[in-house]
């Protein structure tokens, strides 16, 4: 039942749009306030490095859709964010009968921390996010013909993603032939993305309030599971909350399905909060403070996303380090997460142990806990490692305890490594064979 | 005079001696409890500026705290009254005495029976977890009378609602205590469901409401440890001596320790009467909160000792139903006239299992700091540079920083401490490590100028190495009867 007093709230499409585009500068701009280098994140460095190539050295869809742009390239994913916030409009109008309802699922589309996060820096979900979000506007207005080939184009920058739209699509009933016109094309065409892999992350990569930059939020999760047990009440269609529940279990382990578990739960949230606006309250005292807790949340979920992609690396602290190394080509290891900041803004290569992710293996784990000069100086020789990068965060526990564990007892003690740079936080030592 | 009178004056009295007695225990020792020393940090620092002590430039030699301040300006409100000293120890004292009536309300709510809501009330005053807890002055001394008024409030929700939003609000801004009470809620509902009775819409919203309020102000209050830690900001943000002692494994032995075996009986037989005999949504609650903090308890999410006075409070308070339930089944058969011999054997039951342990662990001669530490410490604040730092027991940190305001190496809070275990595996090799340059380079990593020994340093270590051996490195520069201080003269020089 609606309220007294409470009109309709509408956005029409221009406006969203530029809210959009306040929106996505906010983050770019707190980088440039604080020194930082405007495009945040190290996976976008792995783009920008590659031009027409991946990391791996085969070219994707997206890297050949980068490739022409140049410098341009952080432009794109803005104008793709744009491009999304104008999508999202067309398709909030058909998904929800009441203006309200489209002006809440829109406000929380925009302020999601995965929007800021896909359309400020350069990732496969800049492209795949609008196609996706063309691809339902095409759908829920039956238009089918288009269908097919978005979820294409879709599988050819994220198979995972793909395989999730089109889930999605079944289960709101996408005729068959199309269906299976999407998957014959969607089989194909994902052989030109990267290959997806399995890497269980913590709650720090997972949960956007805990500083993870495409990791959905635990507020909207949250809400989008009441917005569930709404509709649950209200005898809908329950499909696609089923689908939800399972993208947020895979969540942990596949990228894709953390990003679509994120914007899944925006139709669910939305009809939660337009729910809880419009119900009359038995606690009447707590009815304005939910709302103005709500509103609180939001703002604070948005503002501190903003922050963590302005902190994001590459900071001016890591730029200026890394501007003491010499303009030879010596190969540098450092932090593998840091690898695609070092190669695309020096001139070293970065060495990276395959196949260990974010944690020390191999070689490099050895290296490490050696203290023997004997032991250390093969493994540097074998890898042509000529600098190393050594962080707060490793002295700290990721890698040693101690002052003098491991390595750090020879870069301290043996003659062969000098420090080239320290900032307090971050040192630069040289290995001279 | 009227039976109400009757026992107002009675739990007035009992109250009175719960408080006296609790007082009495605390005054055994002179200062306050070496922990409580931080909460006089932050009392003194609101009077002073009227903000609390968020960048503190003494402790780890400057850090930030993440923590919730309204506990902090309950203290310093008093301190206008009193030292703060004295605050601290009367406090948090005068808050457990005040679980005193609030059980003994929430029982007369179960059970509509005075007697029985006097008994609890009995045990809530002298049991065993409770009890000890008085000792610090930590936001948990204040956070539980405020959660058993929550308690009463949400039992009461029909009727008071908006008392049972503002002491949902009140217990938010002092504990994330708060939590448990949300996931208790939520399987309080599910219980309903599962029972198929009704569900209260006021419940539904008043959850709600806690949830926004509790999501709010955690995020807003730890956004820094939650970015630091994840989920596991409890247990990962203490060295692995603290997290193997705080997060011990949960045993049923413990907990029949803390809890006491006579609320335990009878809130057993409560429960198992809810269970399977008479549904009772007002125990459906309370179970529900038990429930929350023994499952949080057992995948140690829960620090151990909270979760055993948490577990108190809920036994105490079932405990009253129980009693009622066996007073009723008495009345009901031939031995009616055991009622008063069987209530005099509990309390002797209660006084031996409960009482008299809870007093003994109340006595701790070794929780506060003695009159030369203060001595000691009063000297290092007159005779030192500014800049000095002070090398001592994690457990003396605050200590150092209320009465020497001297930079120290570690105190007891680890959140946000970059690597706590190392510095505590420096400290530890610093005071027992024999040979000097290990000990030197120690203290010129921390840019150590004093070594303070006294009543923690010996009760941590049962033997000292070179500081005590080398006078050249380390010359004796204060002495009385418990405290030894060591001056720094040696360093170790950097490789160019």
């Amino acid at each position: 039942m609606k309220r007294p007093g409470l009109r309709p709230v509408s956005f029409s499409a221009p406006i969203a749009v530029l809210f959009a585009a306040l929106l996505l500068l906010l983050p770019l701009l707190l980088r440039v306030f604080a020194g930082n280098p405007l495009i945040p994140g190290p996976g976008s460095y792995g783009f920008l490095k590659a031009g027409a190539l991946s990391l791996t050295g085969t070219p994707t869809l997206y890297t050949l859709f980068l490739a022409p742009l140049g410098d341009g390239r952080i432009l794109s994913s803005v104008l793709l964010g744009l491009l999304a916030a104008y999508l999202f409009h067309r398709l909030a109008q058909v998904l929800f009968p009441r203006q309200d309802e489209q002006a809440i699922a829109l406000l929380l589309f925009l302020i999601n921390p995965l929007f800021l996060s896909i359309f400020t820096g350069l990732s496969p979900y800049a492209l795949a996010v609008p196609a996706a979000l063309l691809c339902l506007v095409f759908f829920y207005t039956s238009r089918f013909l288009p269908v097919p080939l978005l979820v294409a184009l879709v599988a050819s920058l994220s198979p995972l993603f793909a395989a999730l739209l089109l889930a999605l699509l079944i289960l709101r009933h996408l005729p068959r032939r199309f269906a299976v016109a999407s998957l014959l094309l969607a089989l194909p065409a994902s052989l030109l993305a990267a290959q997806p892999h399995l890497v269980l992350a913590g709650t720090k990569a997972l949960i956007a309030e805990f500083g993870a930059p495409l990791g959905f939020s635990l507020i909207y999760v949250a809400f989008a599971l009441f917005g569930g047990v709404v509709q649950w009440g209200q005898r809908r269609d329950r499909a696609p909350f089923f689908l939800f529940a399972a993208l947020l279990l895979l969540a942990p382990f596949l990228e894709a399905a953390r990003i679509a578990a994120g914007l899944l739960a925006i139709p669910f949230a939305a009809r939660f909060l337009s729910f809880l606006i419009r119900r009359r309250w038995r606690l009447r005292a707590a009815a304005g403070v939910t709302l103005l807790l709500t509103g609180c949340l939001l703002l604070f979920l948005l503002i501190s996303h903003a922050l963590v992609i302005a902190s994001e690396e590459p900071t001016k602290r890591l730029v200026g380090t890394l501007a003491a190394l010499p303009p030879d080509e010596g190969v540098l290891l450092g932090p593998p997460e840091l690898a695609p900041i070092i190669e695309a803004t020096t001139t070293h290569p970065a060495y990276v142990e395959p196949g260990c992710g974010a944690a020390a293996c191999g070689d490099v784990a050895r290296l490490y806990t050696t203290q023997r000069l004997t032991e250390a100086e093969p493994l540097l020789r074998r890898h042509g490692i000529r600098y190393l990068l050594i962080t707060k965060e490793m002295r700290q526990g990721l890698v040693w305890n101690r002052d003098e564990e491991g390595l750090l007892f020879l870069l301290k003690h043996s003659a062969k490594f000098s420090l080239l740079a320290s900032d307090g936080e971050q040192e630069i030592w040289r290995y001279a064979p | 005079m009227e039976p109400r009178t009757k026992y107002a004056i009675a739990l007035a009295v009992l109250m009175l001696v719960v408080l006296g007695v609790r007082l009495a225990v605390t005054f055994q020792a002179e200062q306050p409890s070496y922990q409580s020393y931080f909460a006089v940090i932050q009392a003194e620092s609101i009077r002073e500026t009227g903000l609390p002590r968020y960048d503190d430039p003494y402790s780890y030699e400057g850090r930030r705290y993440a923590f919730s301040p309204l506990y902090y300006y309950v203290i310093a409100a008093f301190t206008f009254f009193v030292p703060p000293p004295l605050a601290v120890k009367v406090l948090p004292s005068l808050f457990m005495a005040g679980l005193v009536p609030l059980i003994y309300l929430i029982g007369h709510h179960l059970t509509k029976n005075r007697g029985v809501s006097f008994l609890a009330a009995l045990f809530a005053g002298f049991s065993q977890a409770l009890f000890v807890s008085a000792s610090d002055a930590a936001p948990l001394s204040l956070a539980l009378p405020l959660a058993a008024a929550l308690l009463l409030s949400l039992l009461d929700l029909e009727q008071h609602p908006v008392r049972a939003l503002l002491l949902a609000a009140a217990l938010t801004f002092v504990s994330p205590l708060i939590w448990l009470f949300l996931a208790a809620e939520i399987v309080y509902l599910v219980i309903l469901a599962a029972e198929r009775l009704t569900i209260s819409v006021k419940h539904l919203e008043a959850a709600l409401f806690m949830f926004l309020l509790a999501a709010w102000y955690t995020l807003l209050t730890y956004k820094e440890p939650l970015r630091r830690y994840g989920l596991a900001l409890l247990s990962e943000s203490l060295p692995q001596s603290v997290r193997q002692a705080t997060f011990a494994e949960f045993t049923l032995l413990a907990m029949i320790y803390a809890v006491g075996l006579v609320p335990l009986a009878l809130a057993s037989l409560s429960l198992y009467h809810t269970a399977f005999e008479e549904r009772n949504r007002s125990i459906f609650l309370v179970a529900a909160l038990g429930l929350v903090v023994l499952l949080a308890a057992s995948l140690q999410l829960l620090p151990l000792p909270v979760a055993l006075i948490l577990l108190n409070l809920v036994f105490v308070i079932l405990s009253a139903p129980g009693l009622h339930l066996l007073a009723v089944y008495l009345r009901k058969t031939r031995f009616e006239w055991l009622r008063r011999p069987l209530i005099v054997a509990l309390l002797l039951l209660f006084l031996l299992t409960s009482l008299l342990p809870a007093i003994a662990a109340g006595l701790y001669p070794d929780i506060s700091p003695k009159r030369n530490e203060l001595l000691a410490l009063s000297w290092l604040r007159d005779h030192t540079a500014d800049s000095s730092v002070i090398l001592a027991a994690p457990k003396t940190g605050f200590l150092i920083n209320e009465e020497a305001r001297r930079k120290y190496v570690a105190d007891e809070e680890y959140l946000l401490i970059a690597n706590p275990d190392a510095i505590l595996a420096d400290i530890d090799a610093a005071y027992t490590t024999p040979s000097t340059v290990r000990a030197v380079e120690i203290t010129a990593k921390y840019g150590v100028t004093h070594i303070f020994m006294g009543s923690q340093e010996h009760t941590r270590y049962s033997q000292f190495g070179a500081i005590i051996k080398d006078p050249t490195c380390f010359p004796l520069v204060y002495r009385n009867p418990q405290v030894l201080v060591f001056g720094v003269n040696c360093t170790v020089e950097a490789r160019q």
